[in-house]
């Protein structure tokens, strides 16, 4: 069931590979300007430990980006929902964060965290921690009226009202909230590599660009869409399991 | 003018805080004294002005283009019905193309120079102005519409009356949004290697770790994408009061 | 000035996913010039849609239309037509004076019959409001400018759709009656769509009283009130008889023994 999805999309990526392929021969385009298909898979496997290597990068900085932004946006999801004062207190400094754009974020980051896979993570964490926050607080804030009275007529405790209602409630918010953070995330991540400019997916890419590997770059533009697809699925996957429970 | 007091009074206060924190030394050093950051720019005039002014006419360039296109494809998709899906579709397929996968592809077909930032820019931000003009074009309800019809108006005029004032409030908005978009792709595609612009600045400073000209093109990248916002902000409630005071009455 | 409404005929169709509706069945229907008339039946009976038939918004599936000897379509473009349909339907960016003189506008100089839209302005009570916006205005002042508006090109013919639907029972009431005399100012042929018993008596010399499933007009009833009307007639016999005659239209007797029971109004 789950897979039947990903099955589709790899059929139709063949599928468009042929006509690719086919286009690319038929009209003799040169292999600097746009590389046939074949040629890509043959660059992507004769530098694979290149390539792995930079798409594990730019994965771990996501990844983990996610899941720190994740705790953070909870913590302050359930700090406001107990304490309007806290909320009124943070929201204008959220939003002062919030308007500011990544080209702006991605250099400050890097003269704190240097050229590592930590300018890539707080980037990502910024980036994610908003779409995440807005949704959680919509979810949790979404609990249907005659419910909560319910609880508070049986006399339930905060963390029972939070953990019984109030976040089965949200959940879907949450997943909504995940999928716009991830695409974020990744870009991001990239972008930060991007100015970093020593590792990563996003590195790769400016590289083999400046060094006319037609080829690699391709190999890794379509890598990183690779990337941004297996998180939607997994996001998506992640959501319909949730919510069956539920 | 009285939701400005409580942001400015805290951002006064932040700075404050942080200059003297700074030279108490009680901060690490990649954070400038706020002073020595506007010190940086009050001492070279010229790179503040010489750069925002590349980075602005890259931007504006990218937003004309991306408004004459976008126009062009809103009132095809208005005349021909059947279009109307296929346009919002690419224009959605373009915005979802990421600027890092972009400006490197584009680069090996139009070279390096600076019609590819143009483009970029463009690209960033053509996407919330065509939904925003679309959705203008739509937005005259059936009703208004028949009033029109009603009183045998012609096409032109139910342009005049009836569709164009009708759809400015989104294709303001979308023209708003669209602003910063444009200022944050030139700025991004100038990292791809530009001599000149606030990206360029901000690159350099970086690998020159020159901690105060990092924060400079950061601020100068704040004020120019908020800017434009809100130079298409102030328009829109000149132009549009009947909206906004619309929106505000209880 | 006023033209007469005659139709002859008239059927509507309209295509739904699953079947045809017929949502107008052979209506006949004879209206003569400078009267108030009024359309009366369930929601669905297709009330609406006959007034957008004649306002040529919607063209009929057969039969005729002839609007004082002209097509609808004729009679649309000699801008002989004015509408006030249930929401006021103002461009909320004009004014109300700018409002009013919207058909003005759009006519340009070539046809100079119309009214002055401080005149309209002043006929239906909205002096000093002509700089407002739409939405600083009440509902019901929102449908005064509404009525200015379908009156300032003198149409021969004015099509009103439900156009106090909206309104509280006391706003109505007032409204109903400066329509009047709005109407009787005018001379032109007024077609009021209700769902009202009570406005459509208090209103009309005539009462088309209309089916559902299909659209049939079943019954006319004639009202005999003298004109001017004022509110003290409500209180009358011969109003009571008249709102008995259309409800009975309506309902059919169903059997109620005695004193037919009048609606409280």
């Amino acid at each position: 069931m789950f897979l039947r999805a990903p099955l589709i999309a790899l059929i139709s990526i063949a599928l468009a590979g042929l006509v690719w392929q086919g286009l690319v021969v038929a009209l003799h385009v040169p292999h600097y300007v746009i590389p046939a298909p074949d040629a890509i898979v043959a660059a992507a496997i004769s530098q694979r430990h290149v390539l792995l290597a930079q798409a594990g990068f730019t994965v771990r900085a996501t990844l983990i980006g996610l899941v720190v932004s994740l705790a953070f946006a909870l913590a302050c999801a359930v700090g406001f929902t107990r304490s309007r004062e806290a909320e009124r207190a943070a929201l204008p400094l959220l939003i002062a964060f919030r308007s500011a754009p990544v080209p702006a974020i991605a250099p400050i980051a890097m003269l704190f965290l240097g050229r590592g896979i930590g300018t890539s993570i707080l980037v990502v964490t910024i980036v994610s921690f908003f779409p995440l926050l807005v949704n959680l607080m919509r979810g949790l804030a979404s609990v249907d009226r005659n419910a909560a009275e319910l609880f508070h007529v049986y006399g339930a405790g905060f963390w029972q009202v939070f953990g019984m209602l109030r976040l089965p409630t949200a959940l879907p918010f949450l997943f909504t909230g995940l999928r716009i953070a991830g695409a974020a995330a990744l870009l991001g991540a990239m972008l930060s590599e991007w100015i970093t400019g020593s590792h990563g997916l996003g590195n790769l890419i400016l590289e083999s660009a400046d060094m006319r590997e037609t080829e690699l770059l391709w190999a890794a533009v379509l890598m990183s869409v690779g990337i941004a697809m297996g998180l939607f699925w997994l996001t998506a996957t992640g959501e319909r399991i949730v919510t069956r429970g539920a | 003018m009285r939701g400005w007091g409580l942001p400015l009074v805290s951002a006064a206060f932040v700075l404050i805080l942080a200059e003297a924190t700074q030279r108490a030394g009680l901060l690490p050093s990649v954070v400038p004294a706020p002073s020595l950051v506007l010190l940086q720019a009050w001492d070279n005039p010229a790179l503040v002005s010489n750069n925002c002014l590349a980075t602005l006419g890259t931007a504006t360039a990218g937003y004309v283009v991306a408004m004459t296109v976008t126009f062009a494809a809103s009132a095809l998709a208005a005349m021909l019905y059947r279009l109307y899906g296929a346009v919002y579709n690419l224009g959605l397929t373009l915005h979802a193309i990421p600027v890092i996968a972009a400006t490197p592809l584009l680069a090996i077909l139009i070279g390096g120079g600076p019609p590819l930032r143009v483009l970029i820019a463009a690209l960033s931000c053509q996407f919330p102005m065509l939904v925003g003009m679309m959705q203008g074009m739509r937005a005259a309800d059936s009703r208004q519409r028949e009033l029109m019809h009603v009183l045998a108006a012609s096409r032109a005029d139910t342009w005049r009356y009836l569709l164009l004032p009708a759809a400015l409030p989104f294709v303001f908005a979308g023209l708003k949004i669209a602003a910063p978009s444009a200022i944050l792709g030139a700025i991004t595609a100038e990292w791809a290697g530009a001599d000149r612009g606030v990206g360029a600045v901000m690159l350099n400073a970086l690998f020159s770790f020159d901690v105060a000209k990092v924060w400079l093109s950061v601020l100068l990248t704040c004020i120019l994408s908020a800017g434009t916002y809100g130079i298409w902000a102030l328009a829109e409630s000149h132009l549009l009061r009947w909206k906004i005071s619309a929106e505000n009455f209880p | 000035m006023s033209r007469d409404i005659v139709l002859h005929a008239v059927s509507m169709l309209f295509h739904g996913r699953e079947a045809d509706l017929l949502a107008l069945d052979k209506v006949d229907l004879e209206i003569p010039a400078g009267r108030f008339v009024s359309l009366i039946g369930p929601s669905g009976c297709g009330k609406s849609t006959l007034l957008r038939l004649i306002a040529d918004i919607l063209k009929p599936h057969s039969g005729r239309i002839l609007l004082g000897g002209d097509s609808p379509r004729a009679a649309r473009l000699a801008r002989a037509i004015g509408v006030v349909f249930q929401a006021p339907t103002l461009l909320p960016w004009r004014t109300v004076r700018q409002n009013v003189e919207l058909p003005l506008k759009i006519v340009g100089s070539a046809v100079a019959r119309g009214a002055s839209p401080d005149e309209m302005i002043r006929l239906v009570g909205l002096e000093g409001f002509e700089n407002a916006l739409p939405h600083e205005l009440s509902g019901g002042m929102q449908q005064r400018a509404a009525i200015a508006r379908a009156l300032v090109l003198r149409p021969r013919i004015l099509l009103l759709d439900e156009p106090f639907g909206a309104l509280d029972e006391i706003t109505r009431q007032r409204m109903n009656l400066e329509l009047l005399r709005i109407w009787a100012e005018s001379g032109t042929t007024a077609l009021l769509v209700t769902h009202s018993i009570a406005e459509a008596v208090f209103m009309s010399d005539e009462v088309h009283i209309m089916s559902a499933r299909p659209g049939r007009i079943t019954g006319t009833v004639p009202i005999d009130l003298p004109r001017p009307r004022d509110l003290a007639m409500m209180r009358g016999r011969e109003f009571f008889d008249c709102v008995n005659k259309v409800r009975d239209g309506l309902f059919g007797y169903e059997g109620i023994p005695g004193p037919v029971p009048v609606e409280a109004f």
